[in-house]
């Protein structure tokens, strides 16, 4: 589904140079559940956006369902994103400003799907989180895992075949963490491909294989119980 | 933007306010400080004199010619001096040296005395004492240049009107163009009476003579003031004393609030004063607003710098202060590019107010002080919120790099936009009426049919001697259709003229009615309608005879139908007279006034001339306007004597009347522009300021694949919602304000729906222009980069 070929990506600010990846190849398959670990600095987050699409390599080569992407202009970028990709951020990233409802609906919206359509589909991805009694609320008004759930809910709601996680438990609490975690394995079950970037090890047991990275290169990949290795 | 472009952006903003708030400023200056260059200007009053004849008041602006001297003598000591002020009533004076010959309008027949009212600086003189004895001149030395071609010509002689001889006894400073009229050759009052054979007219009913006194020290003008009544028992004709009043009008408040009849020439509006007063306000409210946005637009980057100083241990105080400094820096250095700008634009400004403004003359105590109070209210309107914002931010949440939630700013700044595109929105509406009211006082009716119509001034000509063969010659002309004549010229000023209403000519009954005393064919050549009877006839039997009124002069003579009227005697003191005809009612002035009881006299072109011969119209032929005027010249030369008569179209006399109207539509045009651009640079920050506050939730709905178009319209929408406040709030005051200008005008456009969907329209395009601007802005948010560090 994705393949990556000598990834290098590096960030100029004045006159400093960081190099965030430095010569990655990797290819993730169709109904993956891959976890990416590290320590801080090491570029997890930067392989997720650019595996995302919302940032662009230095240089190297990068297949998204066997298209060459990764010169590609922001509008197709954009447009490839819309349905294919569905994000989890660590802090939710909801806008404070629309209530549950709105939220889980914007990728729906850009998509142009119509509006009974939308109505539908939200209500099926509240349902599958089980926060439709808060549909109305503002994210304010929510605990963290009911934020993390929402924010779930609008990864899925375009039923995505990829969904990108960072930390989704990261700012969440242990207990809450276990249900957001269940949640996304029950996706990964139903053929959804899933690449997370966590600090914990407890998350990263919910997948079938484990990159870690450090200093912006693969140093070392297992895959998990339960996933025939196909490399 | 980064912030060297902020920085730009924000001096530019103020640049564009200050400068126009400096010409506004230089503009009313000029218009509060008029007449004040006299020594003891404060002592120095005009008398006017009010008249009530039968509800139809006349507001004179001058006086009978005794009143001067007479009102010095009763009132002893309280008056010091007077002077009385004579120009033939004619709004121009021929004045000749040699074959040097000019219309001046700087003319008058003074008194000594005025030299010990008003103050006058000397160049050139032999003499002590001016204009005591006939045939005395003083004139300014700009006179001097324009007639002699240099200032060294006391003793040399002038001839006014061709047959008055005066030989120039002193040449004196001009004085400064913020006067309410300005003289260039004044000549002894006496030189008039030996014209009249050595006596001044000694009646009090004529009142030609703009008279001007000066109380002493000790006199408060109330005194006088209360004695007036009494004056005028004890000096006025029996006929007239009891319906007369003189008032004391104070020197200073001439230009700004005098609109009385026979005005030495059109003074000031208060009203002008207070709008421009109010525009400049706004502009700067406007600039200020920038400020703040822009300054808080920064504080992405300086609530860093703010936060580390906190935590080195200063004190909101401290921050404060430096803020405020800064802001107060940065309004001193626009000022600074103000000035070079206000400079720069003053020749162009001078030639649209038609002054003379210089920078360096407006260098007074006063003046710095109100400019260096322009700069602390502007750096406190625009430095203190952002100084009170960000010194309030919260230093720990800064640090870790939470800058949206370290301030809420959401609800005043939109306060700030609203009253910056309300402001705007009022400034483009009213320059929009304003336009439209100029258009329609060119373009409306006043009762005359303006085209292919010349007017000759043949005031103190030799026309009236041979205006009939004048006329003979003429009308044969085939560019010609048919000439006629009258005392002034309709629909630009008339004057008044005694009546006997009823057969009644006791002359203790007389009214002086607005009138116009003309020849024949007047009503075919300005093309008045005659609503009812008939027009004067061409033979001689209604010369004393037969008089046109108004509908509304019926209605004052208390006939219900205007039509009733016709029959009634209107006895002149040269005729028993009747009402032959109504005619439309007419503008007898500007639009400003309402069309007011009004007659029309037939007299004589023979036994009379000169009363009615005053001004001749010659209505030509469409598209024969050359050959008219070469012909009308031609015959004018052998008709008219050896003074050179003006031939205007009465068109631009017409249009010249709305001179001020005109100015005031410029500035308008010039300010509503300005104030778009001042509030397109303040969008363009608060715009650019706005992507990087929701740079958040942009970044989130780019990740779910909205376009940077998308973003755009979500942030122009959120602009045209405030928009949409605006317009609501902005219709009813647009509304009263139009209304409130308008109602100066008799006759007036009304509040347009139109001009106001222009207006908002206007605006609502300089929104969605500014959000374009900063489309590329938006393309920039990297969600990427945003939400790893969120």
């Amino acid at each position: 589904m994705l393949k990556i070929n000598n990834l290098i990506k590096v960030f100029r600010a004045d006159e400093v140079e960081t190099v965030a990846l430095n010569d990655i190849s990797l290819e993730i398959h169709e109904g993956e559940f891959v976890a990416i670990m590290g320590p801080s600095g090491c570029g997890k987050t930067t392989l997720l956006n650019i595996l995302g699409l919302i940032d662009l390599p230095t240089s190297g080569q990068y297949f998204f369902r066997n298209k060459e992407v990764s010169k590609l202009k922001e509008k197709a970028r954009a447009k490839l994103r819309k349905g294919s990709i569905g994000f989890i951020f660590q802090n939710f990233n909801l806008i404070e400003e629309l209530n549950v409802f709105e939220n889980v609906e914007l990728p729906l919206i850009y998509m142009g799907v119509s509006a009974r359509e939308r109505k539908r589909k939200v209500m099926e991805a509240l349902e599958k989180v089980q926060i439709t009694h808060r549909q109305r609320h503002f994210p304010v008004q929510l605990s963290g895992g009911q934020q993390q759930r929402v924010a779930v809910a609008r990864a899925v709601v375009a039923d995505p075949p990829l969904i990108l996680a960072d930390e989704p438990t990261g700012n969440l609490d242990s207990a809450h963490g276990e249900e957001v975690m269940q949640l996304l394995n029950d996706l990964n079950s139903n053929g959804t491909t899933i690449v997370m970037v966590t600090h914990s090890q407890r998350d990263a047991d919910y997948s079938r294989r484990l990159i870690r990275l450090f200093d912006g290169k693969i140093i070392h990949e297992n895959v998990g119980a339960g996933f025939e290795e196909k490399m | 933007m980064n912030n060297r472009m902020y920085f730009f952006v924000n001096i530019l903003g103020l640049v564009l306010g200050l400068t126009a708030v400096f010409l506004i400023g230089i503009y009313l200056n000029d218009e509060l400080n008029f007449d004040r260059f006299h020594k003891d200007s404060d002592r120095i009053y005009r008398v006017i004199q009010f008249g009530n004849y039968g509800g139809l008041v006349e507001r004179s602006s001058s006086c009978p010619f005794p009143l001067g001297p007479e009102i010095d003598d009763y009132f002893g000591e309280k008056i010091t001096s007077h002077t009385r002020l004579f120009n033939y009533q004619s709004p121009s004076t021929q004045i000749a040296y040699r074959n040097i010959v000019h219309y001046d309008s700087g003319f008058f027949f003074t008194d000594p005395g005025f030299f010990e009212v008003f103050t006058v600086d000397t160049i050139d003189t032999k003499d002590e004492k001016w204009l005591e004895k006939p045939f005395q001149a003083v004139i300014t030395s700009n006179a001097a240049r324009k007639y002699f071609g240099h200032i060294d010509v006391v003793g040399k002689n002038l001839t006014i009107e061709n047959h008055l001889q005066v030989e120039v006894q002193a040449v004196v400073e001009d004085w400064p163009v913020h006067s309410h009229f300005d003289f260039s050759v004044l000549v002894s009052l006496d030189s008039y009476a030996q014209m009249r054979g050595g006596e001044l007219p000694t009646n009090w009913v004529q009142n030609p003579c703009w008279t001007y006194i000066k109380v002493s020290e000790q006199t408060n003008q109330s005194e006088i003031q209360k004695s007036l009544p009494a004056f005028v028992k004890s000096h006025f004709d029996a006929f007239i004393r009891d319906n007369n009043a003189l008032f004391l009008q104070p020197l200073h408040d001439i230009h700004l609030t005098s609109h009385l009849e026979y005005e030495i020439r059109k003074n000031g509006n208060m009203e002008y004063v207070y709008i421009f007063g109010g525009v400049a306000l706004f502009l700067i409210l406007m600039a200020a607003i920038n400020y703040i946005n822009l300054t808080t637009a920064t504080f992405a980057s300086r609530a860093r710098e703010i936060a580390v100083k906190k935590v080195l241990g200063a004190t909101a105080g401290n921050i404060r202060f430096q803020l405020f400094i800064e802001a107060f820096i940065i309004t001193l250095i626009a000022a600074v590019i103000s000035l070079v700008f206000t400079e720069l634009l003053l020749p162009w400004f001078n030639q649209v107010t038609v002054k003379d403004f210089e920078l360096l003359d407006l260098i007074s105590w006063r003046n710095l002080l109100f400019f260096f109070l322009v700069l602390v209210a502007v750096a406190a309107a625009g430095g203190i919120y952002p100084a009170i914002f960000i010194a309030g931010l919260n230093p720990a949440r800064i640090l870790k790099g939470n800058l949206r939630r370290a301030g809420k700013t959401g609800a005043s700044r939109k306060v700030l936009v609203v009253s910056q595109l309300f402001i705007s929105t009022l400034l483009v509406f009213a320059a929009l009426t304003i336009h439209d009211q100029y258009k329609h006082l060119l373009r409306s009716s006043n009762g005359i049919n303006r085209d292919n119509l010349f007017v000759i001034n043949a005031r103190f000509s030799d026309l009236y001697k041979s205006y009939p063969e004048f006329k003979k010659e003429i009308e044969k002309h085939d560019a010609i259709y048919k000439v006629t004549a009258s005392d002034y010229i309709p629909g630009i000023d008339h004057n008044r003229h005694g009546f006997f209403v009823g057969s009644d000519t006791a002359v203790n009954d007389v009214v002086f009615l607005p009138a116009l005393r003309v020849v024949n064919d007047f009503f075919e050549v300005y093309g008045l309608e005659i609503n009812e009877g008939r027009g004067f006839e061409n033979d001689s039997s209604d010369l004393l005879s037969a008089v046109l009124i108004n509908p509304e002069m019926a209605r004052h003579l208390g006939y219900e139908k205007p039509g009733n009227a016709i029959g009634a005697d209107l006895n002149v003191y040269y005729g028993n007279e009747q009402v032959v005809g109504i005619f439309e009612d007419f503008y007898p002035k500007t639009l400003h006034d309402e069309p007011n009881p009004f007659a029309i006299d037939l007299v004589s072109e023979e036994k009379n001339p000169k009363m009615g011969i005053q001004y001749a119209a010659v209505r030509y032929k469409p598209g024969n306007k050359d050959e008219a005027l070469t012909y009308i010249k031609r015959s004018l030369k052998r008709h008219a004597g050896d003074k050179q008569v003006q031939i205007n179209e009465y068109k631009d006399i017409y249009y010249n009347q709305y001179a001020e109207e005109r100015l005031f539509n410029q500035l308008a045009g010039i300010m509503s522009v300005l104030s778009l651009i001042i509030s397109a640079v303040g969008l363009l920050g608060l715009v650019s300021f706005m992507i990087l506050q929701k740079s958040k939730e942009i970044s989130v709905r780019k990740v779910h694949g909205a376009s940077n178009r998308s973003i755009l319209g979500l942030i122009a929408g959120e602009f045209i919602r405030i928009f949409i406040v605006v317009i609501l709030f902005a219709l009813p005051v647009a509304w009263y304000l139009s209304r409130l200008w308008l109602d100066n005008f008799a006759s007036h456009v009304s509040f347009s729906l139109m001009n106001w969907i222009l207006a908002v329209l206007t605006v609502a395009l300089m929104i969605i222009i500014v959000a374009v601007l900063r489309l590329r802005e938006a393309a920039r948010v990297n969600p990427a980069e945003i939400l790893k560090y969120e």
